[in-house]
């Protein structure tokens, strides 16, 4: 349980000194323009002010150990419960997840999107779902394909052509 | 021009080789969006998005559109044979439908709702018909104050019957009016937290934000609660299984049901916030207040499965009705699919039915096609689609996230884009995780913008008085509504010591 308040602790006082940012800067902009009527500041201005009193009552309420609302739903409570007791391993399954996705991006920047997505799919796949190497080629390689000759053929869309031109076609 | 001859001129737009496609695949990608848990409508209709945009507005909206009704006919299935609901909708389906599965009536069960979800998704479709244009007459009155009245009680009906916590549903709807502050100011010209860059002087594109909450997000989520380790045990369906048609007595059973699940679900469905998951739960205790044999539910009861069934399938009819002639979303799918409009430059609100009647109604009548064809999918089709169960969410996790991040992509060229959408899938995991609403947000996003101008315009119009609030009746009825949504939750905790009971949130 402490893991997770921690984290969350920290997703909230993000959040809240995002909120203040925000409005920082919203107290830069105008309230009212020269012409009396409402300026580029006035909504930025009230939304910045509640963000921060929501995030900070929520902060608050974490960290004093009191929900500041009735319990959320079923899903939700059954979630708190398994990561009650945080297993390294669906974490660890998540934080590799992102990490993928993030090195998705420069992947396709770089080696284009047929090699790209060629490459995210196996390397996620041989990753998450071990022991079905057939499986994983398969997918990995007719999925991709599909899905660039879907894009660049049938709907003539913009695809990430990559630093190199690597795919002949 | 009666509705009659409007839905004629409406199925005579959709009744072409083209849309009948398109709206075919709707319904069938959203079918297996709503069997596949962990994956939403609001998921399918974001990631689907940006391949839409070679088409016209109506073709694209037909087929998004399917997505969204499609998904209530496909969450059924996994409700009822693994007891994992595949929408937020179809929760209460799991209180009777898996039990009796569990009794070798799975089949039963199956034929039962999609006849029940085809009654009621067509019963809704003739009630929008009819009230639609009744909302869009009354909606003409309305001036900038009601419609900035009507978007702050859309948005405080979100944030109070959703579910989790409503502080973080309050602050989730905050940060989507935030995320719509970004960009130029429309009044003044003035530019708005772009800190210098080209990229976010029009603001914060929808696209890969809705892309990256609701695709990323989830599929983030689903490996977090450990759903792509698992195979689902699920209970083998066959057409040619004994027990595979329902009895007589079960026909009978759910007939009245249907009826009453249709009305209410509908009658739901319109308000703004609430949803096809409020509704089905209703439904569901309505079911079994009323019911001669109340021991009999969670046990396999058919009215407590076909009730809530038929009442999902008449709220997404209904929540069209805000989003059409008001333009107020209800929900992440139904934000997604105002997010499509404005993208299309369609502007949801009184003036669509008659600015583009073949737009509006070729969506009204694609709906009794899209429910025809869904019927027929659902029973013949059972077993095909249920076969998607075996497909373990380890697979389908690279196909969904390479789908989002190549969609993102071609909607603009824009890597930044690209990136926004991963930073918006770690956010929306991050939201999900510790009860905040990407949904909530994703909605505030959309209206954020549409809150300012019509507040500028009420502020201009009354010289800076807000008591125009107060001289205009429908304004001033709605602030008195807005009032009584703060001061209920508010009055509940203070005589009863415990907060208003939250029900699982309209999420998708």
């Amino acid at each position: 349980m402490t893991a997770i308040t921690n984290t969350k602790s920290l997703f909230l006082l993000t959040m809240l000194i995002g909120s203040a940012l925000y409005t920082a800067v919203a107290f830069d902009l105008e309230w009212t323009t020269t012409a009396g009527r409402i300026g580029p500041g006035f909504f930025p201005r009230i939304l910045g002010v509640l963000l921060v009193i929501t995030a900070g009552w929520a902060l608050v309420s974490e960290l004093t150990g009191r929900t500041a609302e009735s319990p959320g739903p079923q899903e939700q409570t059954s979630a708190d419960q398994q990561a009650s007791d945080d297993q390294p391993a669906k974490l660890g399954d998540t934080l590799l997840m992102i990490g993928l996705i993030i090195a998705f991006v420069p992947l396709l920047l770089y080696l284009g999107a047929l090699i790209g997505m060629v490459l995210f799919t196996l390397i996620t796949l041989f990753l998450f779902n071990r022991g079905r190497p057939l499986v994983n080629v398969l997918v990995g390689v007719v999925f991709p394909l599909s899905l660039f000759l879907l894009f660049d053929r049938g709907l003539n869309a913009t695809l990430p052509p990559g630093a190199f031109d690597l795919v002949p076609f | 021009m009666d509705i009659f001859e409007q839905l004629l001129g409406g199925l005579q737009t959709v009744i072409t080789p083209g849309n009948l496609g398109l709206l075919l695949v709707g319904v069938t990608v959203g079918m297996v969006v709503g069997i596949m848990p962990g994956l939403g409508a609001s998921a399918g209709i974001a990631i689907l998005l940006p391949l839409t945009f070679s088409l016209d507005p109506t073709s694209a909206i037909v087929m998004l559109a399917a997505i969204y009704y499609g998904a209530m006919y496909g969450g059924t299935i996994t409700s009822v044979l693994i007891n994992t609901p595949g929408e937020s909708s179809t929760v209460a389906s799991t209180f009777d439908g898996y039990p009796l599965a569990r009794q070798g009536r799975a089949g039963a069960a199956l034929v039962l709702c999609a006849m029940a979800s085809f009654v009621a998704g067509t019963v809704g479709a003739i009630l929008l018909s009819a009230l639609a244009p009744l909302f869009s007459q009354a909606a003409r009155s309305f001036g900038p104050p009601e419609f900035f009245m009507v978007v702050m009680v859309g948005m405080l009906m979100l944030v109070v019957i959703i579910g989790g916590n409503r502080l973080y549903g309050l602050f989730s709807a905050l940060f989507g009016f935030a995320l719509g502050t970004v960009g130029v100011d429309i009044g003044t010209g003035a530019q708005r937290y772009t800190f210098g860059s080209a990229e976010l002087i029009g603001g914060i594109d929808f696209i890969p934000l809705a892309i990256g909450l609701f695709g990323i997000g989830e599929i983030l989520y689903s490996v977090y609660l450990n759903q792509h380790a698992e195979d689902f045990p699920y209970i083998k369906v066959s057409t040619k299984d004994e027990g595979f048609w329902p009895s007589r007595r079960e026909w009978k059973e759910s007939r009245w049901p249907t009826a009453r699940g249709s009305v209410l679900g509908f009658l739901v469905g319109v308000l703004p916030g609430a949803g096809a998951t409020i509704a089905s739960l209703m439904s569901y205790s309505m079911e079994k207040s009323i019911s001669k044999t109340p021991e009999k539910f969670g046990k396999g009861a058919i009215p407590g499965l076909i009730g809530p069934e038929a009442a999902n399938n008449a709220a997404s009819a209904g929540s069209l009705v805000p989003l059409l002639t008001l333009g107020i979303p209800g929900s992440g799918s139904t934000a997604v699919l105002l997010g499509a409009f404005l993208l299309y430059g369609l502007r949801p609100g009184p003036l669509l039915m008659t600015q583009n009647p073949e737009f509006a109604w070729g969506l009204i009548a694609s709906m009794y096609l899209g429910n025809v064809v869904l019927v027929l999918l659902n029973i013949f089709a059972i077993p095909l689609f249920a076969s998607f169960m075996k497909i373990p969410l380890r697979i389908a996790i690279p196909v969904i996230v390479v789908l989002c991040t190549i969609g993102t992509y071609t909607v603009n060229g824009s890597i930044i884009e690209t990136w926004l959408m991963v930073l918006a899938g770690v956010l929306g995991f991050f939201m999900k995780r510790f009860g905040f609403s990407p949904a909530a947000a994703i909605v505030a996003l959309v209206l954020g913008p549409i809150a300012e101008e019509t507040l500028r315009q009420t502020l201009l119009i009354s010289n800076g008085s807000p008591l125009i609030f107060y001289q205009r009746p429908v304004a001033f009825g709605l602030v008195i509504l807005f009032a009584v949504l703060i001061a209920v939750p508010v009055a509940y905790r203070l005589i009863r010591g415990r907060s208003l009971p939250a029900v699982p949130g309209e999420e998708d």
